[in-house]
């Protein structure tokens, strides 16, 4: 074969390649042309019912392809084919589907956004046979949006397995996730198996700092604080406490439904607060949890201090719920009237029995909050006011959110109550107050609540169940007039089985957040704080295993032992008790707590000797403290030194006049060595302290009858036993013939 | 010889002729071809180099060190001469029973993975009536066109699964992950979260490297090179002496003797009966009635699927002595214990309830066989060895179809839009 031969040959090769490819193409333009005449020529629709997405929903620029499902009435339809128009041209046919359910791959679906972004898009799905091409049995059309708005920005929400009463018992299995809306992967997870509960996290408006409910050793008032980094550590540094507020006070707080500000300087939360909090058997709302009182509490996060926010810190309503307007200046926030349960108040538990809440869960009570404006006022507050359209409306109203340019504000309603309510709707209205607008985006028929702006102000995120117990999470576009659309689902956020609640945008990039680390556990501060959390909730045992695992963990705490020898004390573990209090010494030998401790567990033993000397040392190091005096003349006390007992009982009241045990104490003393007068002016002022004392009022008695004073300890030795002496009895049927 | 008649070559003649160094040069071309082919054929190469059975598996192999470090085109044999039956166990390049696979699983084929122990393995039955074997078959019968891949390894244990699930989903990329628990899998210790923090980084062996330097490294390296053709197979146990079984041990052996039956005896010395399962049913019978955290564990290993898209499966396969009381004359042959009471009490079968009750939250597809095998075992259908705790085929059989019976139908709920 000479050269020219051989180009003519090849020439002729591809020749016939390019008219099978070209006819290959035309035949199959063939087969999709048709069905476009058709759709064009006889707008087909009927027999295919969209179910997803809705007509008239938009999609953010950036979203990834959305799954649409069909449901097609028709029995001839064997396969399905999606058509695309947009501006009167159909610009994207699908393959041949042999299910009802259709996701573009991501280079068709960016395709698909390039010819129609910012146009009306119509989608058409036809039914048709492969084998019979161009006939179409079954059609559906709906007409959604793809919008030239981005979300641009990720969304930070926790999945949670179900029922509750599960998640409280598998808290590892509890994640926090960051989703982005255009991703085609799963959501990550930023920090998962968490030991202790975790809740309500909020972001300052740049996306720079972070603050979450975190228990820290089960402490519910916990609040972590920290900047936001791409690997952030939940240290014990960064972890304060609400129930610091006010400790003193005996109150206790949870801390709830706290939210730092928008520059990341303060944050707000309910304190001193009860909830009813009880566990349903209900796998759809496996639980009832709303405030019933509370009081706002501000915290300035640079200089660590804590107060009652004017115009929130009425201790006879429940103040709940806070939420910053954009620029920090005004807080909006949920009121009731204060519902009082002494049995709820009284509880140590977060979780109450389910027993508290039957009124509630009968529908016997109702409980609605409305929602009120204060201005914050650098933590000066003011009046409160409520808010004209979420207020005195006879809903409950709550979780309310400015837009970020504070226009707007989206909140939700249901019947009563607060969190997770079948019945919650999100509506909007003007920041300034308003008639409030049922939004579109409410799914129907079920719960549609805790949202969150993007920090663009063009879409919302919301949690709401459409598709069994687990809430999705939704996002809905919000025009310049706060028209919201039909709520699109964020597919890649899904977890199985789990609820994915508490979405909240943070303002910075995906890819600017890979984890946060618990790096709180092992250590022994945190064996101390469970230890102390656990001797408050009477678990002394438990607290006992925690104080072993804070010494194990560091050897050469005092703190640990000294709190170990606390609990041992308590557990009548005496020689455990000073084998403790001794290390204390041995790391630390100015420990005046640990001299004092040691003393109290050696005068429960009857070492007088060894209590007195420890004391004397103790003495040494605070000549001041009453307490010292008190437990000397104990220790004297015990060894008969009754002179002794006094005198330094004389000490510790002039130190602590209040101290009612000094003034019992002093008076048997006195008693003792026959001063009966001096006797009675003691017992006279501990009943004046404490009239419930009825051992008090028989040592008086004794008083006054070696005093002659029979008619008046008669008296005496009645109230005693009114009081619940019973040897009274004996003393009144032998000195007073039974009278 | 008339000379007008003599060619000679002319000066663009010589030209074309080939140099002697060209010669030599073709020469060594030819031979290195040659020799590589014959390598290629001597020894072949996994395609990821650092995925092997070994690295999971936490059972002493044989006698040979060299088996321990790494099996690949290898054959084991475990055997119950009590019982007379024996089965080979052929390996492939990466140590799991059955033939060779890619790395990257065939377009439009679901690739399924099975991770167990020796019951997925398919301990004494032959290849293709393992349970993964059968499974696939069934599948295939009713129009299912799967790759299934058979990573049980015997002798594993849960952790195993996980360390050999975070490995697998990233090397093989199957689609979905069924993991049979046997009843002696459970309870688990406390869950490591660390377990998936990293996943093995296949090493992948690249097909220009010439495979004499693949051997040569190998062997200095002190490494095995595997062959083409597979060695004469070795006994999972190796026979006394050996430090590996316990009868080498003159003291434990004595005390064995006691009362374990000559038969047995004789069986676990040769490495032909499993020696560990000395007093095997008393060890049951307390492991059975404890109770255990699984939930944390399943989380990991469902959050790690779950971000490759991956679905997992599990499934529960009950001992012999919870579903029948029938093979416990044969276990007094090699236990201690005076009397062999019944572990069919409900206080027996805990771990499947705990198993299933996590699962169930989590939302993981849970299939417990423990009815299913019962059934059997009451009709008089006696489903596992007599002396050997594993399942004849028949049994591989009935749980390998019922598997796939309930998969195609499970699977579906992981399609939720």
């Amino acid at each position: 074969m000479n050269s020219k031969q051989k180009k003519y040959g090849i020439a002729g090769i591809i020749l016939l390649l390019l008219v099978l490819v070209i006819g290959f193409l035309l035949l199959k333009n063939n087969a999709t042309d048709k069905y476009k005449e058709s759709l064009a020529k006889y707008n087909i629709t009927g027999d295919i019912e969209i179910m997803y997405p809705l007509s008239g929903s938009i999609f953010p620029l950036d979203i990834a392809s959305p799954t649409f499902q069909w449901h097609d009435k028709s029995v001839n339809s064997a396969q399905w084919l999606v058509l695309i128009e947009s501006a009167g041209k159909i610009g994207y046919v699908s393959d041949f589907l042999q299910e009802p359910v259709w996701k573009a791959d991501s280079s068709d679906w960016e395709d698909i956004k390039a010819f129609s972004a910012g146009k009306s898009t119509n989608i058409n799905i036809i039914g048709v046979r492969k084998d019979k091409p161009g006939k179409i049995y079954s059609g559906g059309k709906i007409n959604i949006q793809i919008s030239n708005d981005s979300v641009s920005a990720p969304i930070f929400y926790r999945a949670v397995p179900l029922p509750f009463s599960f998640a409280v018992k598998n808290l590892g299995t509890i994640s926090w996730r960051l989703g982005s809306v255009s991703s085609y992967s799963p959501s990550k997870i930023l920090l998962t198996n968490l030991p202790v509960c975790g809740n309500c996290h909020s972001f300052s408006a740049d996306g720079k700092v972070i603050a979450m409910d975190v228990d820290y050793a089960n402490d519910k008032g916990s609040y972590f604080i920290s900047p936001l980094r791409k690997e952030t550590d939940i240290t014990v540094n960064k972890i304060m406490t609400w129930d610091d507020y006010k400790h003193e006070d005996q109150e206790f707080t949870f801390g709830l439904l706290s939210q730092v500000s928008p520059d990341g300087r303060y944050a707000l939360s309910t304190v001193k607060d009860r909830s009813i909090f009880v566990k349903i058997e209900n796998l759809d709302y496996s639980q009832l949890f709303f405030p019933i009182k509370g009081i706002i509490a501000v915290y300035d996060i640079k200089n660590k201090k804590y107060w009652a926010l004017p115009g929130a810190d009425n201790k006879e309503l429940c103040q709940s719920n806070p939420m910053w307007s954009p620029d920090g200046k005004t807080i909006l926030f949920a009121r009731a009237p204060v519902y009082h349960n002494l049995e709820a108040e009284k509880s140590k538990d977060a979780i109450l029995p389910t027993n508290f809440a039957v009124e509630f869960i009968e529908g016997k009570r109702d409980f609605k909050f409305d929602i009120y404006q204060l201005p914050f006022n650098e933590g000066r507050g003011g009046v409160a006011v409520p808010l004209p359209g979420a207020s005195a409306n006879g809903m409950s109203n709550f979780f309310p959110k400015y837009s970020p340019d504070g226009k707007w504000i989206v909140f939700t309603q249901a019947k009563n109550f607060m969190l997770l309510q079948p019945d919650a709707k999100l509506y909007i209205m003007p920041s300034g107050g308003g008639n409030p607008r049922l939004m579109k985006c409410n799914n129907v028929g079920t719960m549609n609540s805790w949202h969150s702006w993007s920090p663009n102000g063009k879409w919302l995120v919301f949690s709401s169940k459409t598709k069994g117990p687990y809430t999705r999470l939704y996002l809905t576009h919000i025009d310049k007039n706060g028209n919201d659309s039909p709520a699109i689902l964020l597919e890649n956020m899904n977890v199985r089985n789990r609820a994915a609640n508490i979405p909240e945008f943070v303002n910075t990039k995906f890819d600017e957040i890979d984890k946060i680390v618990e790096k709180f556990i092992a250590n022994d501060n945190y064996a101390v704080a469970r230890g102390q959390e656990k001797m408050r909730l009477g678990d002394k045992a438990g607290a006992l295993k925690e104080l072993d695992t804070a010494i194990k963990l560091n050897p050469k705490d005092d703190i640990s032992y000294n709190q170990r020898g606390i609990i041992n004390t308590e557990l009548g573990r005496h020689k455990e008790a000073i084998a403790d209090f001794t290390k204390v010494l041995q790391l630390k030998p100015e420990s005046f707590t640990a001299y004092h401790n040691r003393a109290n567990v050696k005068i429960q033993i009857k070492d007088y000797v060894g209590a007195i000397d420890d004391i004397n040392k103790s003495l040494k190091l605070n000549q001041k403290s009453a307490r010292e005096y008190y437990s000397r003349a104990e220790a004297k006390f015990g060894m008969n030194d009754f002179k002794g007992a006094i005198q330094d009982l004389n000490t510790n009241i002039r130190f602590d006049a209040k101290n009612v045990m000094a003034y019992s104490m002093r008076g048997t003393a006195k008693y003792n060595i026959e001063d009966y007068k001096g006797a009675i002016e003691d017992f006279t002022q501990t009943i004046e302290d404490n009239p419930k004392d009825s051992v008090v009022y028989f040592r008086r008695a004794l008083s006054k009858m070696q005093l002659g004073q029979m008619e008046s300890a008669l008296g005496d030795l009645k109230e005693a036993r009114k009081k619940g002496y019973k040897e009274a009895d004996d003393y009144i049927n032998k000195y007073f013939s039974g009278k | 010889m008339n000379k007008k008649y003599t060619i000679t070559a002319t000066k663009e003649q010589n030209k074309y002729k080939t140099p002697k160094s060209v010669l030599i040069l073709a020469l060594v071309v030819i031979l290195f071809a040659f020799q590589e082919i014959i390598f290629r054929l001597i020894f072949p190469v996994p395609e990821i180099s650092n995925f092997n059975r070994i690295n999971y598996s936490p059972v002493f192999f044989g006698s040979s060190t060299k088996e321990l470090q790494y099996l690949a085109n290898a054959s084991f044999i475990w055997a119950s001469d009590p019982d007379r039956a024996e089965s080979v166990i052929n390996v492939n390049m990466y140590g799991f029973r059955g033939k060779n696979f890619k790395a990257k699983p065939k377009d439009g084929v679901p690739r399924i993975a099975f991770l167990g122990d020796s019951f997925t393995e398919g301990f004494l039955a032959e290849e293709d009536e393992s349970i993964p074997a059968v499974f696939q078959k069934t599948a295939a019968n009713n129009g299912g066109e799967y790759e299934v891949l058979n990573l049980g390894i015997g002798g594993s244990d849960f952790s195993t699964y996980c360390d050999l699930l975070r490995d697998a989903i990233s090397v093989l990329s199957p689609e979905h992950i069924i993991i049979v628990l046997h009843a002696n899998d459970l309870p688990v210790g406390a869950f490591d979260q660390s377990v998936f923090a990293k996943p093995l980084e296949p090493k992948y062996t690249h097909w220009w490297v010439p495979r004499a330097v693949y051997v040569l490294k190998n062997a200095v390296e002190g490494k095995p090179i595997p062959r083409r053709w597979r060695s004469k197979p070795f006994t999972f146990f190796a026979p006394v002496p050996a430090p590996s079984n316990p009868w080498s041990n003159s003291e434990k052996a004595k005390k064995y003797e006691k009362f374990i039956s000559p038969k047995v005896a004789r069986a676990m010395k040769a490495g032909r009966f499993n020696p560990f399962s000395v007093d095997e049913y008393t060890n049951f019978k307390e492991h059975l009635k404890e109770s255990f955290q699984i939930t944390e564990h399943l989380n990991g290993i469902q959050n790690y699927a779950a971000q490759f898209g991956k679905k997992v499966y599990i499934v529960y396969i009950p001992s012999r002595n919870q579903v029948s009381d029938y093979y416990l004359k044969f276990q007094r042959e090699f236990s201690s214990a005076d009397s062999l009471t019944t572990l069919t009490l409900p206080e027996y079968q805990i771990h499947a309830k705990i198993m299933s009750e996590s699962c169930k939250s989590l939302g993981i597809p849970f299939f417990d066989f423990t009815a299913i095998v019962k059934q059997q075992e009451d009709s008089g259908n006696h489903l596992y060895w007599n002396y050997d705790e594993h399942m004849k085929a028949k049994g591989y059989k009935l749980l390998g179809q019922t598997l796939y019976s309930w998969w195609k139908e499970v699977k579906n709920s992981y399609n939720d839009y």
